[in-house]
């Protein structure tokens, strides 16, 4: 083939190319004209019956008709637009309509599929409707993290023992938006997950560990105070630090004077750590120890000490206006900024 | 005489030509596997989308902080609007820190008379060293607001000002006016909340110009009637959609966007901030960030997401472009000479082995190579090498293929996004797909050999830049001194 005739196919082939591209183009915008259309009046008729079914009584057999009609991807929006915004009855009327269209159902099935797209929209809808399928279970297990990120989700629905020890499990994760996630849905579940997370902090590895006083710092429930005082002499500075931070966040007594002499810990993130918690307790017989760390080596460590010192208002305040004359030009310069920022009321 | 010269030319025409149609099928392949690979991409990261969604991020007490630097010089006609936008995105935990770079404007005293601010004594760790810090400030409204006021350093200065002063796990670099959408950080964290081996993450520019605004936000998405702007959005949703997005997958990115990047606050301060001494600093920070993590086993991965998006103005005059591409290239080069030696280098993983080649190969050689084969096609057709009809069916195989990426990656981007809804919008971007072959390639071209020849001569300044703003104010210079 003379190299003439091989660029004449090429371009051929090209100018095939071009032209189908701009017809998929094309296509894809009329079919995208069309269906805004034909959605938009449909999904704004079955958004008012919705309302109406759930203002009366979820007696509205309307809806029914027109919400199955829907393709599943609207009837998703459509629920994930309202769900979010109902509690107790309303959300049991939402659920009893779900049930009616045979959404539940349809979901159900769809969490046994093959393809981990469709588990995914199974576990959606489960989720936006509160619906305790015990499929959904099995999918906290499923091989795609997306999936299992939406069943952890799910789990807020269903908090019995087994789901909640499944969720710990899942600090340690593989995945971190299923880390994510299942510390997210701890942290909503509060109460019922105290107990296992207490069991979970006594055997956990240095990872999970970590995770899990992240979610127990959030909580900040006293029932953590043993396990906290166990774990702030632990070996790692990064649990020890949560550890000291979680303790701040509960305040007893003991736990106080646990977080004061993490002041004198040999490692700056602790030390850090001590003089935030002991900020936000406001404890402010602490304050000539918090000044010491003010000439501490570690720049990160001067600042919070001087902000501790800010939060304990008036006896810090004393102690902060001695340091903005000290010798120490840093200490000096942190006295000056946490000085500044209590005369204009701000956060740092 | 003539024929002896002409036997030269063909004798010299013959390997040259070779080479330039070698040249040609390597970038073409290269292009067409990026598109193949965005497509994956694409997919994979709309799937992300919905494994954990944007809801439980915003709504979760456990997100890391976000510290957003905006770095300003003389920006006084966009500044309000910009951070206005900037307090209002939706994030559970934002810091936003603007940094007035030795602004000659009166963009500190709008800021100080917009948002309530005060000044605070200046205390903070220079972890990076800097030009000197003039004034502290913090709003009373604002609990989350920190205005910097420096002596002028450029933007690398400023940003690693920002920088020293955030307290945020992870910084997010922007331009003081770049408008970012309100969901756009929640979805930039996205990666970073999945997996600690990233260490940065960029979103796709898309140009403002033409596109209505009000307060900070994008309020309709409209295609700009002006050639240069218009252009430019084919170009820009080629080099972030296809580009960036394929090499996601074929080795990661060594360029997030100065206007709109997520980067790990510790490893960047690790690092050392953003260079000084070079007009790319962007893509060198990215580039050593990367590096670093191959080197020092921190986190390395550098991803680019494609649905959080910024809009920031682009250059509507010749001269105004081809300083700003000018730039682009020398900053390349300078980014790819300083690092040379992770060249084919097998130390480096992929970005070593197929990322930094193709950046030297395709990037940067381009605009030789292109240069090149039109002083070759020219040569040839004055020697009788070749014919009229085949030179000009072959301009056009050339000009096809490059039409063929920027309609798919339109299909790419509307498939995706749906972000043109209007037909008459779809039809200008195929227009602009199509003009920007008439002369602005070759412009492109001439201003990047322009980049590549000022480099080797040494000149590393950034060239004016003129804006309108986003509000109905009149247009003020944003020339960087250093």
């Amino acid at each position: 083939m003379s190299p003439d005739a091989l660029v004449r196919m090429v371009l051929f082939s090209e100018s095939l190319m071009l032209v189908i591209g701009v017809l998929l183009l094309v296509a894809h915008a009329a079919w995208w004209w069309w269906y805004d259309r034909w959605s938009a009046g449909r999904v704004d008729a079955v958004r008012a019956s919705l309302r109406e079914a759930l203002a009366g009584g979820d007696r509205n057999p309307g809806f029914t008709r027109d919400f199955v009609r829907l393709p599943m991807r609207l009837q998703i929006y459509l629920l994930g637009e309202l769900a979010p915004h109902l509690t107790g009855v309303e959300r049991q009327s939402l659920r009893r309509l779900a049930q009616r269209a045979g959404l539940l159902a349809k979901a159900e099935r769809l969490c046994r599929s093959w393809f981990w797209s469709r588990r995914l929209f199974g576990a959606k809808i489960c989720t936006l409707v509160g619906h305790p399928a015990g499929v959904v279970l099995t999918l906290l297990t499923d091989r795609n993290p997306s999936v299992r990120a939406q069943a952890i989700e799910w789990a807020l629905h269903r908090p019995d023992p087994a789901v909640v020890e499944a969720l710990l499990g899942m600090l340690g994760d593989r995945d971190g938006r299923c880390r994510f996630a299942a510390q997210d849905t701890l942290v909503k579940l509060g109460h019922a997950a105290v107990a296992p997370l207490i069991g979970y902090l006594a055997t956990a590895d240095h990872d999970g560990t970590l995770g899990a006083l992240e979610v127990a710092l959030t909580m900040a429930d006293a029932r953590l105070l043993a396990p906290a005082t166990a774990l702030a002499g632990a070996a790692s500075p990064a649990v020890r630090a949560r550890a000291i931070a979680l303790l701040g966040a509960l305040g007893s007594a003991a736990g106080v004077a646990i977080v004061e002499r993490a002041l004198d810990d040999g490692a700056a993130v602790v030390r850090q750590s001590a003089l935030r918690a002991l900020g936000g307790l406001g404890h402010w017989p602490a304050a000539s120890r918090v000044a010491k760390l003010v000439h501490d080596p570690v720049w990160d460590v001067r600042r919070q000490a001087a902000l501790c010192l800010r939060a304990f208002g008036a006896p810090g305040a004393i102690f902060l206006r001695q340091l903005r004359n000290s010798d120490d030009p840093v200490a000096s310069s942190v006295a000056r900024y946490a000085l500044d920022l209590s005369a204009i009321g701000a956060t740092a | 005489m003539t024929y002896a010269l002409a036997v030269a030319i063909e004798a010299l025409m013959g390997p040259v030509e070779a080479a330039v149609l070698a040249y040609f099928v390597l970038i073409n392949v290269c292009y067409t596997g990026l598109l193949v690979a965005a497509v994956f991409e694409m997919r994979r990261t709309r799937n992300e989308a919905i494994g954990i969604n944007d809801h439980i991020v915003v709504g979760s007490r456990l997100a890391p902080t976000i510290s957003i630097l905006a770095p300003a010089y003389n920006e006084e006609a966009t500044i309000t609007s910009s951070v206005q936008s900037l307090l209002t995105l939706d994030y559970p935990n934002l810091e936003v820190v603007v940094i007035a770079d030795g602004c000659k404007d009166q963009t500190i005293d709008v800021l100080k008379a917009e948002f309530s601010l005060v000044e605070v004594h200046r205390a903070y760790a220079p972890r990076v060293h800097t030009k000197g810090v003039v004034a502290l400030y913090r709003s009373v409204r604002h609990a989350n607001l920190v205005v910097v006021d420096k002596l002028n350093g450029g933007k690398a200065d400023a940003l690693n000002v920002g920088l020293n002063l955030a307290s945020g796990e992870l910084v997010c670099a922007i331009d003081a006016d770049t408008l970012i959408e309100r969901g756009a950080l929640v979805r930039l964290a996205r990666p970073m909340i999945i997996d600690p081996e990233v260490v940065a993450t960029g979103g796709t520019i898309r140009p403002v110009n033409a596109v209505p605004t009000k307060n900070g936000q994008v309020l309709d998405v409209t295609v700009p009637r002006n050639m240069l702007a218009g252009v430019q959005v084919v170009e820009y949703l080629r080099a972030f959609l296809l580009g960036r997005l394929g090499l996601n997958r074929l080795g990661g990115n060594l360029i997030i966007s100065g206007a709109f990047g997520l980067f790990r606050r510790e490893p960047m301060l690790e690092a050392g901030g953003w260079l000084h001494d070079t007009v790319g600093e962007d893509m060198e920070l990215v580039v050593r960030l990367r590096r670093l993590g191959y080197e020092q086993g921190g986190p390395s991965k550098v991803i680019f997401v494609p649905d959080p998006t910024a809009w920031t103005e682009v250059p509507e005059s010749w001269g105004v472009l081809g300083r700003q591409r000018d730039r682009w290239h020398r900053g390349l080069t300078d980014t790819l000479w300083r690092h040379r030696r992770l060249i084919g280098n097998p130390r480096y993983g992929a970005m070593g082995l197929i990322v930094f080649p193709y950046f030297v190969l395709v990037e940067l050689l381009a605009p030789v190579v292109e240069a090149l084969g039109l002083v070759v096609l020219a040569g040839s057709l004055a020697v009788g090498l070749i014919d009229r009809t085949f030179a000009l069916l072959f301009f056009a195989l050339a000009i096809g293929i490059g039409l063929i990426l920027s309609v798919a990656t339109l299909l790419l981007d509307q498939a995706a996004f749906m972000r043109f809804k209007r037909p008459r919008d779809l039809a200008w971007l195929v227009w602009w797909s199509v003009a920007e072959n008439l002369g602005y390639r070759q412009m492109t071209v001439y201003w990047r050999l322009r980049g590549l020849w000022k480099y080797m001569r040494g000149r590393s300044d950034w060239g004016a830049m003129t804006r309108k703003g986003f509000a109905t104010k009149p247009p003020v210079s944003t020339a960087r001194p250093s």
